[in-house]
């Protein structure tokens, strides 16, 4: 019981937090979407890792390290500690800029703005607010399931459990962890996410480092604990990158190329006060990712020695069993109070999506002109609520399916990633167009739909893991081939084929349709001087 | 920045982005179940350390790579403020 009246505690703390924010805004749409651009480089720095660290990064981490080794670490955290940082610095400093002298809030308005073009940017909004719904359901089935085990009674439920031996159910989880996210996000805007999130990462580093060690002396040392993994010959495998492919770790590269396409991050870096808020960030997030990760996976593969023969749905709580199981009451609360801060990341997202619905669609289609500033700040608060019933309807309607929202999460980490050859075009390329844009856009949708597709119909064949893949269609080999965790192209995630085929749709569609005005192109690109096929090509345009 | 800078930029990020992809694929640990110290085993000690190396990438960039063209755009309440006095 003491563990869930910390996380309580925890909860009412950072609502507080949305209600002082909400204090010191006023009411116009940049405040409220945007915090009026004027974060320092502290709260950018912290709130900005904080969205990306999400219950996937902490708990799936520690999950999948117990099934597939220490090789999760560079799978997942060592890919992100050098493209996230990097597309901060190349594409995140460029949207900050172009938001600053065109007001853009968000990236939608910026392609709309830079191509001239109406309904190819709802076509990229359609597509950027669909992939974004499952974690909004997702963030609220974590916080049901995770208040549901923290409350769990000794000797009676236990973690994963659930149910009967907990007295917080997981309906009733799920509409607490709900009501209060919807709390400070409606009142407290982008401010008040901000100032939660650096309050959820600093709680998280700092009580992260002090569980690891706790755990280590619990568990009589972890050279103790890595000598008996390393003599078991069922868990040695998991001390190398044995269990995972070379094709498969190699595509895993590209998938945080994702995070500076989830509207979320793009929206985010929009809100600096400085540019120089950004050179914090970019030096300082390796770090970040290290201090969050290394541990959960350490834990993740200690957890394998002591909790032996979990199915892969069940190992997702490995990090909650260590700590209820090995620490005292008081550091379990304010530990579950640290990963409830880790699931509770759905905020900036739903604040995101209301960011989007508000000026690409309610702004951009009139209602602003016509009702002015402060009914479109209502309006996003109202779509906050509206949002936040939905997820949580959704959420508990689909408690046994949690698996489809994790799958959708899946696909849609690649259609993000594969959506930055757009971004990277809009920013970069003068001669980019429309089209080009709206090409990539179908060829995203239709690979994640028909991956997703494929994924389903080889249920049926799908090897266990630990088991080698099989093909899909034998006539083509190895090329499409089914194993235990998804449809693999060449052994590699469908990641890599989708981000070529939209980095190739848009150059070449790019080059046969014709681009922005002149007079739009030399906004976005002053004192830039024109190769001459690109400038034979906009003055033919202009 | 001319079309020679970006060019020269751009050659540069995907020689960054080869040489990072390379050293990432860790042809030196990957299958070593051997333990750093008795505690950290030797393959996510090589991955740890790819993470200070990229601290160091990043700083590099950002000395050599900043978009030193933003600068001079000022904060909101600047640009509020020079709004208002010409007003």
């Amino acid at each position: 019981m003491i563990p869930a009246i910390i996380v309580f505690l925890y909860l009412a703390i950072v609502l507080y937090i949305g209600i002082f924010a909400f204090r010191r805004g006023r009411v116009s749409g940049e405040d409220y979407f945007l915090a009026s651009r004027s974060l320092g480089g502290v709260v950018f720095l912290f709130s900005l890792f904080g969205t990306n660290m999400t219950a996937f990064a902490i708990l799936g981490s520690s999950g999948l390290a117990y099934t597939r080794g220490v090789g999760v670490y560079g799978l997942l955290a060592a890919s992100s500690s050098f493209v996230i940082p990097f597309t901060l610095l190349v594409i995140g400093t460029r949207l900050w800029g172009h938001g600053r002298r065109f007001g853009h809030m968000t990236p939608v308005q910026f392609f709309r703005d830079r191509w001239e073009c109406s309904t190819i940017g709802t076509a990229i909004f359609v597509l950027t607010a669909a992939m974004l719904v499952p974690y909004i359901v997702i963030g609220v089935m974590g916080g049901g399931a995770t208040l549901e085990a923290l409350s769990a009674v000794a000797g009676v439920g236990g973690v994963g459990a659930g149910g009967a031996g907990s007295w917080v159910s997981y309906e009733v989880g799920g509409a607490i962890v709900a009501l209060v996210v919807m709390g400070y996000v409606f009142f407290g805007g982008m401010r008040g996410t901000a100032w939660v999130n650096t309050f959820q990462t600093l709680l998280f580093l700092a009580f992260g480092a002090m569980a690891f060690v706790l755990l280590g002396k619990e568990l009589g040392g972890f050279d103790e604990v890595m000598a008996r993994l390393a003599a078991d010959p069922r868990t040695a495998s998991l001390l190398s990158r044995e269990r995972i492919p070379q094709a498969e770790f190699f595509s895993y590269f590209f998938i945080p190329l994702s995070s500076i396409m989830f509207p979320h991050i793009s929206i985010m870096c929009l809100t600096a006060r400085r540019i120089d808020a950004f050179r914090k960030t970019v030096v300082l997030y390796p770090v970040c990712i290290l201090l969050v990760w290394l541990p959960s996976v350490y834990l993740g593969v200690v957890a394998a020695g002591e909790f032996p023969g979990l199915a892969p749905g069940e190992s997702d709580d490995v990090l909650l069993r260590l700590l209820t199981e090995h620490t005292g009451v008081w550091l379990a609360g304010v530990l579950g109070a640290a990963i409830m801060a880790c699931v509770m990341a759905s905020d900036s997202q739903i604040l995101a999506l209301c960011t989007m619905f508000s000026e690409d669609i309610f702004a951009y289609y009139g209602g602003k002109k016509r009702f002015g500033d402060a009914a479109q700040v209502w309006t996003g608060r109202l779509f906050v609520v509206v949002i936040t019933l939905v997820a949580y309807l959704v959420a508990m309607a689909a408690k046994d399916r949690v698996g489809i929202f994790e799958l959708a999460i899946r696909f849609a980490f690649s259609g993000y990633a594969a959506l930055s050859p757009v971004m990277i075009a809009a920013l970069f390329w003068r001669r980019s167009t429309k089209w080009g844009a709206l090409a990539a856009v179908v060829w995203i949708a239709a690979t994640v739909a028909g991956t997703w597709y494929l994924h389903e119909v080889t249920a049926a064949i799908a090897p266990r893991p630990g088991e080698p893949p099989v093909p899909i269609v034998p006539a083509l080999g190895g090329a499409l081939l089914r194993s235990a965790g998804g449809v693999t192209v060449f052994g590699m995630l469908p990641v890599v084929p989708m981000l070529a085929g939209s980095a190739v749709l848009v150059w070449l569609v790019s080059l046969a349709t014709r681009p922005p005005s002149r007079a739009t192109v030399d906004r976005f690109f002053p004192g830039t001087v024109p190769g001459e096929r690109g400038r034979a090509g906009l003055k033919t345009a202009g | 920045m001319d079309v020679r800078g970006w060019k020269r930029g751009g050659v540069g990020f995907v020689g960054l982005w080869a040489v990072m992809i390379a050293l990432r694929q860790d042809p030196l640990f990957a299958n070593d179940p051997g333990l750093l110290l008795g505690v950290l085993p030797a393959g996510l000690a090589y991955q740890a350390g790819y993470s200070v190396l990229a601290m160091l990438v990043m700083w590099g960039l950002v000395l050599v790579a900043w978009p030193q063209e933003l600068r001079s755009l000022e904060p909101v309440e600047a640009r509020d403020t020079a709004a208002d006095s010409r007003e």
